[in-house]
């Protein structure tokens, strides 16, 4: 168990895709929104424009490097034969998924603090307060995107289709959760779908532990709807984690 | 050592696997001996995969029975699985790990320890150990997913098709990899679609067509049930007048080709010196000048085209054309 863990943290650094997900796409990001002056706009009072987008660009890092990187991930397995030739040995199939789930949650873990990292280096402090509830949150969110992950490479079949679904999932779900703008400026049709998204909860709570510095109480609602949804997508994903190949 | 006296290490009874209305594999009922290679000869789509993925507990039969190495293939796979080795057709490996990486990751999901580069080495691969398997060539590719096979140190070891594709050099040197295999006393299951690798390697071969085995014996066995155990042919540069063919004629069955060199009389016979002394009486006493003469024992693929009208160097073509 332990060397399986290993090599899947390997594969995961060497997979230069997935590398790019996880740090290059939100840091990129960060820097362009730093740079780019939107000085006249203030999504909530007393809080920048950078301010408010940089814990979205932490949850938009987390949702691109989970969901497209496990997709596509499992999706090579699958494809390349790597499933069906681990099946063919005594390896349980809990203990393969288990090791990937921990592989990917280990890297998001690093991923947050590089990014608070860089974000406290490009002037907002997201790490004086509530650290431990901060990060928290995001493995929460973390999980739930790793499951979206493993049910796209599940449902959907080809690796550039896996691709393609999981841009169509990650890339609407940035923008309608509030990664970029208040979803209350989103129009009020799409409000009902705009509170169904993990994503929301996840950078509702992480605005409200780092930016608003509120107590544990503020984020209970979040937390409570982000562990509902921890607990379904994993029964959804449960079938791709048994190591089927076809 | 008679081999039926031998212990059995798998026990194969009214085997079968359907997908939809298609029988992948029909009825199929046989033994493998410990120690034996025990070959699987047939045509792409005979069922030799499939039953292969039966036994290594990859695929759920439709009914029957088989017992591996006293596990039951439908209830035990995992324990079954930790005593086997396979390697299979169409598989592969992480592309981001090293060879080494590879090997001890596959050794310790059977709680084993290896020396990874000392397995390497037994494949010609030890210089290879840090290079990952999409920077291998077909051949080197070939004899890692082998030696991948065998970090448990199997008793038995399946072995799906290991030369297909490869080039005669590279089959060679994998042949030699099974011939120590063998020496050590592992039992090996192949399939192949090769004739004379299943000749040169098999202790007994069983030939598969649509799912179901024609036949089940060694390839000697098999060789001498053939109706003309020999091909006789004789090449000649003039041509032959009907008086002359007429007295071959009586000789044996014949069939007669030509060429851009001239033509050939194929003879079919089973006593090969009878043949050549009567087609040397035959020829001093003409003008017709003989420029070859060839002996070529049955083959196993005599024995499927035998057993079911076509050659399997035939059906392999067309299905490669289809």
């Amino acid at each position: 168990m332990h060397q399986l863990l290993v090599a899947s943290i390997k594969m995961v650094f060497r997979d230069k895709q997935s590398l790019f997900w996880a740090l290059i796409f939100p840091i990129i990001f960060l820097g362009v929104f730093r740079i780019v002056s939107f000085d006249n706009y203030t999504p909530s009072p007393g809080i920048t424009f950078f301010e408010f987008v940089a814990p979205g660009i932490i949850g938009m890092g987390l949702l691109s490097f989970n969901v497209i990187g496990l997709a596509g991930s499992l999706s090579r397995y699958r494809e390349e034969g790597v499933l069906r030739r681990l099946r063919a040995t005594p390896l349980k199939p809990w203990k393969f998924s288990l090791s990937v789930i921990c592989a990917h949650l280990l890297i998001a873990f690093a991923q947050v603090f590089v990014l608070l990292g860089v974000t406290y280096i490009l002037g907002v402090d997201l790490i004086s307060y509530g650290l431990v509830r901060f990060v928290f949150v995001a493995m929460l969110g973390t999980f739930i995107f790793l499951n979206l992950g493993a049910i796209v490479a599940q449902y959907v079949h080809g690796r550039g289709a896996v691709e393609s679904a999981a841009n169509a999932i990650t890339l609407p779900m940035m923008f309608l959760s509030g990664s970029f703008f208040p979803t209350s400026q989103l129009p009020h049709f799409v409000q009902w779908i705009v509170e169904i998204l993990p994503l929301t909860h996840m950078l509702r709570a992480l605005r409200s532990i780092g930016l608003d510095q509120d107590p544990i109480g503020q984020q209970i609602d979040a937390i409570i709807i982000l562990l509902i949804w921890c607990v379904v997508s994993f029964i959804f994903a449960r079938s791709i984690y048994r190591l089927q190949d076809t | 050592m008679d081999i039926d006296s031998r212990s059995v290490v798998i026990e194969v009874e009214d085997l079968s696997k359907n997908y939809a209305d298609i029988s992948a594999v029909n009825s199929v009922t046989f033994n493998v001996f410990a120690g034996e290679i025990f070959g699987l000869l047939g045509p792409n789509g005979a069922g030799k995969t499939t039953l292969v993925e039966m036994l290594a507990g990859l695929t759920v039969p439709s009914s029957g029975n088989a017992q591996v190495l006293g596990f039951d293939i439908k209830g035990d796979s995992y324990k079954l699985k930790s005593q086997i080795g396979i390697q299979l057709q169409s598989s592969s490996y992480h592309k981001y790990l090293t060879l080494r990486e590879i090997l001890e990751l596959f050794a310790s999901f059977y709680g084993l320890s290896i020396d990874a580069l000392e397995m390497l080495d037994l494949v010609g691969l030890k210089s290879r150990a840090s290079s990952r398997i999409m920077h291998l060539s077909g051949g080197m590719a070939q004899r890692f997913n082998i030696i991948a096979a065998l970090v448990n140190n199997p008793k038995l070891i399946f072995l799906d098709e290991p030369t297909s594709g490869l080039d005669p050099e590279v089959r060679h040197s994998i042949w030699e990899i099974i011939n120590t295999l063998k020496a050590k006393g592992t039992t090996v299951v192949l399939t192949t679609h090769y004739m004379e690798e299943a000749e040169l390697l098999c202790d007994r071969v069983a030939f598969l067509n649509k799912g179901k085995i024609v036949a089940l014996d060694t390839p000697k066995v098999l060789i001498n049930s053939l109706d003309s155990q020999y091909s006789v042919e004789i090449a000649m540069t003039t041509v032959w007048d009907e008086d002359w063919l007429s007295d071959f004629n009586s000789l044996a069955d014949l069939n007669v080709f030509s060429n851009r060199d001239g033509y050939i009389i194929q003879f079919k016979v089973n006593d090969v010196v009878a043949i050549v002394q009567k087609i040397a009486a035959i020829t001093a006493m003409s003008d017709v000048e003989i420029s070859h003469i060839s002996i070529k024992s049955g083959t196993l693929n005599d024995i499927f085209l035998k057993l079911t009208g076509e050659t399997l160097l035939d059906v392999i073509d067309t299905q490669e054309n289809i």
